[in-house]
C-alpha cells in the first residue's frame, strides 16, 4: 500500500499526532510504503498511484489548492486529518476579516514591526480559509485538533485493512463522567472565575462547555482535566453547524437571554475550530468593512 | 530564464523540517557569481495576531497553542504568562512547579522528535534518509527515541490533560492538581527515561562529533539571545541575555522591556519577518536563539548527568560555539537536562498540593510573557481592555528570530559550495544546504504567521 | 434586479396549534395576505432550529418569520414559544453584526382564533422585506 501525507496551512500537530502512534505507526507501515511526507521523508514531488492520501491543514493559498488537487488526482482514497482540513480550523476565525486587513495587521501594524510591507515576491496568493472538504472530494474525515491518537489509529487501521471506518455518532457529553443534575445555569461565567467542582457538569456550573454540540471520540479529556470542552472535534453528524447547535442548546437551557457576544468574540467561543465551514461565515461574506 | 549562462536551483519543499520553506539560489554561471539567495517561508501566515482581537484573554492560551503542533506547550505557557502579567497575577508555587514540569516535558518531546526523526538520518550513512531507513540500520536507537518521545507525551498528558494541545494553564494557576498516584507513576517513568537517555545520548553525541564536518564551512558568528536566571540555564522565567559571537554580554533585560531591544523588518520574498537588535540595526544586529544560544549565554546548568555531558560538549565544540553542529549537540544536552529537571520537580513535595490556583479579576493592562521554547525565545505580548478582552496582540516565535541568520548562513554556504552547485550532480551540495537549515530545527508554522537555486 | 420588480421569497415557520391555525382561518375567511409567504408547519415554534432559519437564508430566502402562540401561557408545550423568542433575538443580533441584516428575521405571537393578527404580521413583514431588497447573497457573482 502506497501512503502519502500532505501538510497545508496548519500547525503540523496532526502529523505529530501521527508520529505519536509510535509502534502502531511502524506496524501500519510494515506492509506499506510511505512515498511522500515532507516532514518525515525527503521525497519532493507527489508520486503517482497512491493508495492512501492523508491531508492535514486548511486551504488558504494558491499553492495549497494546487497541492491538494494534485494529491486528490493521484490517490485512490483521501483522508482529511484534523479539524483544519475538515472544517477550516482555528485560523478560520480570521475569516471574520478580509485578507487585506489581516495582512496589514501582521506585516505593518504589530508593535515590533518597522518598515512594514506586504510580501509578495515568489510567494503564493493568500485568500480566506477553506476546509479541504470544500475544495476536493474527501473520502473520510478524522476530526479533532488534533484527533486523539486512538481515533487516528482506528480509522487508518480500518482503511489499510480495506474496511470502512466510521466516526462516533454521539456528543462529548456522552463520554463525560461528570454528574448532570438538570439544573440549568443562571448565567455564563468566564473561564478564570470561580473554581469548578470537578464532579458536576461544567455547563451547569456556568462554564461555556461545547460538549453538547461537539462530536465524541476524544474521551472528554478536557472536562476530565477540569476545563470546558472547546469543540475541537467539530460538530456532530446531524447538527452540522456547530455554533448554531450550541446556540440552540443554550437558549433551551438558560433562564436569561444570552449575553450579547460581539462578532469578534462569538465565533471564537462557538465556532473556534469550525468557523470557516459555518453558515454564519457564508452569510458574512457581504461584510466589506472588515 | 533557463539557458546555459544561468542556473536556477530551487529546493521546494524543504523536507524533514516542520512547515513549508523553500530556498532559491540564483547563480550567474558565466561569472561564477551568486546573484541572489532567498530563504523563504511560503507557508501562509494564519494571522493569529489579528483574530485574537476581541477574544477574552483567558482563552488565549488554548487558542495560541495551535500556532504550533510541536511547541504547543510553550505557546500555552507564554500566553498565560502574558495574561498574568497584564492582570498582575502571582500564581501559587504548586502551579509554578506543574508548569515547569510540563515545560521540560515539552523539551523532551520536541527535541527528541527533531533529533531522531529529522536530524539523525543525516548523520548516519543510509540509503533512505528518513526514520524508516534509520530504523533498519539502528533499530535500538529508534526504539529508545520512541520511548523517550512517549515519556515526554505522558508527562504532558498527565499534567496538561491532553498529550497534544494541553488545556490546564489558566490565568491564576492550573486547572487541576497532580495526584499522588500520578506523581508516583511519573517518577517511575522518569527513572527509566534517565536510563534511556543516557544510552541514546552516548551514541547520538558520538555521531554528531563524527559528522561535524558536514556542517563545517566559514561561519561568521552572530549575536545570541537566551533566557537566564542569575546565570543559570533557564526556560520558564528569567531575564533575556544577549552575548556576542565571543560570548561577551551585550545586554540583559527584563521581558517587559523587550520593545526597547527587538524590532522586526519585513522581507519582500518571505512570509516570515526579520527580527534584529534595535540599537545595532539591520543586518548587523541579527541574532540567533535556540539550544546553541542558550548554552552560549548561560554560565551554569543543573543536573549531574547534564554537567558530565557538558564537559564532552565543550571539549568538542567549545564555549561559546559558532559551529552549526553544536546546535544539534546542545539540543541533545537539553534533553538530558530536561529529564533531570523533571525528576527534581516531581520530587518536590509541594507538587501534589491542592492549592493550584488563585482568584483572578480581569482588567485593562499590557502584559509580556516570554519563555524559552525548544527552538528559542518565544514572546507573547497582549493588551487587554477593562473587560479583559484582548485589543492588541503580538507574537514573535523562535524561528522568526532565526530567520535572518538562516538566510545569511544559506548564502554563505552557497557561496562556499558554488563549484559544487554548478555541477550536474549537485545533490550532495543541496543536501548540505538543507542539513544546515535543519540544524536550526526551524518550526515554520510558528514562524509564519526551500533551496531554489536559480543560475542566471 | 430592480427593486420595484422585486417580489420577495418569505419563509414562515408556523406552529401547528396557533399560528398555522390562524393562517388557516385567515384563508377560509377569505382574508388577503401576500402570496409570497411560504408556510412551513412545525409542531411548535420552539422546534425551529437556528440551523433551519440560516439554511433558509443561505438558500436564498429574502426574509424568514417565525410565528408562535401568545406569550404568558399560550404555548401548548408550555414555553416552546419563549425559547423560540430567545433564539430569534440572538440570531437577529448575529445577522446584524455580520452585515446580513437582523431585520430580515422576525418573530410574531398570536392565537388560533386571531386570523387578523396573522394577516397583519404577514403583510407588515412582506412590506419590510420589499423595502430591504433581495437577499444580499443573491448579489454575489
Amino acid at each position: 500500500m502506497r501512503i502519502a501525507t500532505l501538510g497545508l496551512t496548519g500547525c503540523s500537530g496532526c502529523h505529530v499526532a501521527l508520529v505519536s502512534l509510535h509502534e502502531k505507526l511502524l506496524e501500519l507501515l510494515k506492509n506499506a510504503e510511505l512515498v511522500h511526507s515532507y516532514i518525515l521523508t525527503d521525497e519532493k514531488e507527489i508520486p503517482e498511484n497512491i493508495d492512501l492520501g492523508i491531508v492535514e491543514g486548511s486551504v488558504r493559498t494558491t499553492h495549497n489548492e494546487e497541492k491538494v488537487k494534485e494529491l486528490r488526482d493521484k490517490t485512490k482514497i483521501l483522508v482529511a486529518l484534523g479539524s483544519c482540513s475538515c472544517f477550516g480550523g482555528v485560523q478560520g476565525l480570521g475569516n471574520v476579516y478580509n485578507v487585506e486587513t489581516l495582512l496589514t495587521k501582521v506585516y505593518k501594524q504589530t508593535v515590533t514591526t518597522v518598515e512594514g510591507l506586504i510580501p509578495t515576491k515568489d510567494l503564493p496568493e493568500v485568500f480566506k480559509v477553506k476546509p479541504v472538504t470544500e475544495v476536493v472530494k474527501v473520502d473520510y474525515m478524522i476530526p479533532g485538533c488534533p484527533p486523539e491518537v486512538e481515533s487516528i489509529a482506528e480509522v487508518l487501521t480500518a482503511i489499510v485493512q480495506g474496511k470502512t471506518p466510521t466516526l462516533p455518532a454521539k456528543n462529548v457529553c456522552d463520554e463525560c463522567p461528570r454528574e448532570r443534575r438538570n439544573i440549568p445555569p443562571k448565567e455564563l461565567k468566564r473561564l478564570h472565575t470561580g473554581n469548578p467542582d470537578p464532579k458536576i457538569c461544567l455547563l451547569e456550573q456556568g462554564y461555556l462547555c461545547m460538549g453538547p454540540a461537539t462530536r465524541s471520540g476524544c474521551g472528554a479529556k478536557c472536562p476530565k482535566a477540569n476545563m470546558p470542552c472547546e469543540g475541537c472535534y467539530g460538530p456532530c453528524e446531524k447538527a452540522w453547524d456547530q455554533g448554531l447547535a450550541m446556540l440552540d442548546a443554550l437558549t433551551a437551557m438558560m433562564g436569561k437571554v444570552l449575553p450579547n457576544f460581539k462578532m469578534e468574540t462569538h465565533p471564537g467561543m462557538f465556532y473556534r475550530y469550525t468557523y470557516a465551514s459555518s453558515i454564519l461565515s457564508k452569510l458574512s461574506k457581504m461584510v466589506k468593512k472588515r | 530564464m533557463k539557458n546555459s549562462l544561468s542556473k536556477e536551483i530551487k529546493i521546494e519543499p524543504l523536507t524533514r523540517v516542520e512547515g513549508h520553506g523553500q530556498v532559491i539560489v540564483r547563480i550567474n554561471v558565466k561569472d561564477k557569481k551568486l546573484k541572489e539567495v532567498e530563504f523563504s517561508i511560503i507557508e501562509s501566515p494564519r494571522f493569529f495576531e489579528k483574530f485574537l482581537e476581541g477574544k477574552p484573554a483567558e482563552e488565549a492560551p488554548r487558542i495560541t497553542e495551535r500556532i504550533c503542533g510541536i511547541c504547543f506547550v510553550d505557546h500555552h505557557l507564554a500566553s498565560v504568562k502574558a495574561v498574568e502579567d497584564a492582570w498582575n497575577i502571582t500564581i501559587p508555587e504548586t502551579a509554578l512547579l506543574l508548569r515547569k514540569t510540563i515545560h521540560y516535558a515539552d523539551f523532551v518531546t520536541s527535541h527528541m522528535l527533531h533529533i531522531a526523526f529529522l536530524c539523525l538520518p543525516d548523520l548516519v550513512d543510509i540509503e533512505e534518509r528518513n526514520f524508516l531507513g534509520l530504523a533498519k540500520v539502528k533499530p535500538n536507537l529508534v526504539k529508545l527515541a520512541i520511548s523517550l518521545h512517549e515519556y515526554g507525551n505522558k508527562v504532558v498528558g498527565e499534567i496538561g490533560g491532553r498529550i497534544i494541545n494541553p488545556v490546564t494553564a489558566i490565568p491564576g494557576g492550573m486547572a487541576k492538581p497532580l495526584t499522588q498516584e500520578q506523581k508516583d507513576k511519573l517518577l517511575t517513568e522518569t527513572s527509566q527515561a534517565l536510563k534511556d537517555v543516557k544510552q541514546f545520548t552516548d551514541e547520538a553525541l558520538s555521531l554528531m562529533e563524527k559528522k561535524a564536518e558536514i556542517l563545517s564551512y566559514p561561519v561568521t558568528g552572530t549575536y545570541y539571545m537566551g533566557l537566564v536566571n542569575d546565570g543559570w540555564h533557564e526556560i520558564y522565567d528569567g531575564n533575556l541575555k544577549v552575548v556576542d559571537a565571543k560570548g561577551k554580554q551585550v545586554y540583559q533585560f527584563k521581558a517587559q522591556e523587550y520593545l526597547e531591544y527587538i524590532a522586526e523588518k519585513v522581507s519582500d520574498h518571505s512570509f516570515v519577518k526579520l527580527p534584529f537588535l534595535k540599537k545595532i540595526g539591520f543586518p548587523k544586529g541579527i541574532y540567533r536563539v535556540g539550544p546553541l544560544a542558550r548554552l552560549n549565554v548561560m554560565e551554569k546548568i543543573s543536573g549531574s548527568l547534564t554537567q558530565e555531558y557538558l564537559k564532552s560538549y565543550v571539549k568538542i565544540f567549545g564555549k561559546p560555539s559558532n559551529h552549526l553542529m553544536a546546535y544539534n549537540a546542545a539540543r541533545m544536552l537539553e534533553v538530558v537536562n530536561a529529564i533531570e529537571s523533571i525528576q527534581e520537580l516531581l520530587n518536590n513535595e509541594k507538587i501534589t498540593s491542592e492549592n493550584v490556583r488563585v482568584p483572578v479579576k480581569e482588567k485593562a493592562g499590557v502584559g509580556v510573557g516570554i519563555v524559552e521554547a525548544p527552538r528559542g525565545v518565544l514572546i507573547h505580548n497582549y493588551q487587554t481592555n477593562n473587560d479583559g478582552i484582548i485589543v492588541n496582540a503580538n507574537v514573535i516565535s523562535p524561528t522568526t528570530h532565526n530567520a535572518p541568520s538562516i538566510e545569511a548562513n544559506v548564502q554563505a554556504l552557497a557561496e562556499y559550495q558554488l563549484e559544487e552547485l554548478l555541477k550536474q550532480k549537485n545533490e550532495d551540495a543541496l543536501w548540505k544546504l538543507e542539513t544546515l537549515i535543519r540544524a536550526y530545527d526551524p518550526c515554520i508554522s510558528c514562524a509564519t504567521h526551500l533551496v531554489k537555486i536559480v543560475k542566471e | 434586479m430592480e427593486k420595484k420588480d422585486f417580489e420577495p421569497v418569505i419563509v414562515a415557520f408556523c406552529c401547528w396549534w396557533c399560528a398555522y391555525g390562524a393562517a388557516d382561518l385567515a384563508g377560509s375567511s377569505k382574508m388577503d395576505y401576500p402570496t409570497n409567504i411560504r408556510i412551513v408547519r412545525v409542531p411548535c415554534s420552539g422546534r425551529v432550529d437556528p440551523l433551519h432559519i440560516l439554511h433558509a437564508f443561505k438558500e436564498g430566502a429574502d426574509g424568514v418569520m417565525v410565528a408562535g402562540c401568545l406569550k404568558d401561557g399560550g404555548c401548548h408545550y408550555i414555553d416552546g414559544n419563549m425559547k423560540a423568542e430567545k433564539r430569534v433575538l440572538q440570531l437577529k443580533k448575529q445577522l446584524e453584526s455580520v452585515g446580513f441584516g437582523g431585520d430580515r428575521l422576525e418573530i410574531y405571537f398570536m392565537s388560533a382564533g386571531e386570523p387578523d393578527k396573522f394577516v397583519k404580521a404577514a403583510t407588515e413583514f412582506y412590506e419590510r422585506i420589499k423595502k430591504l431588497g433581495p437577499n444580499p447573497l443573491k448579489k454575489e457573482v
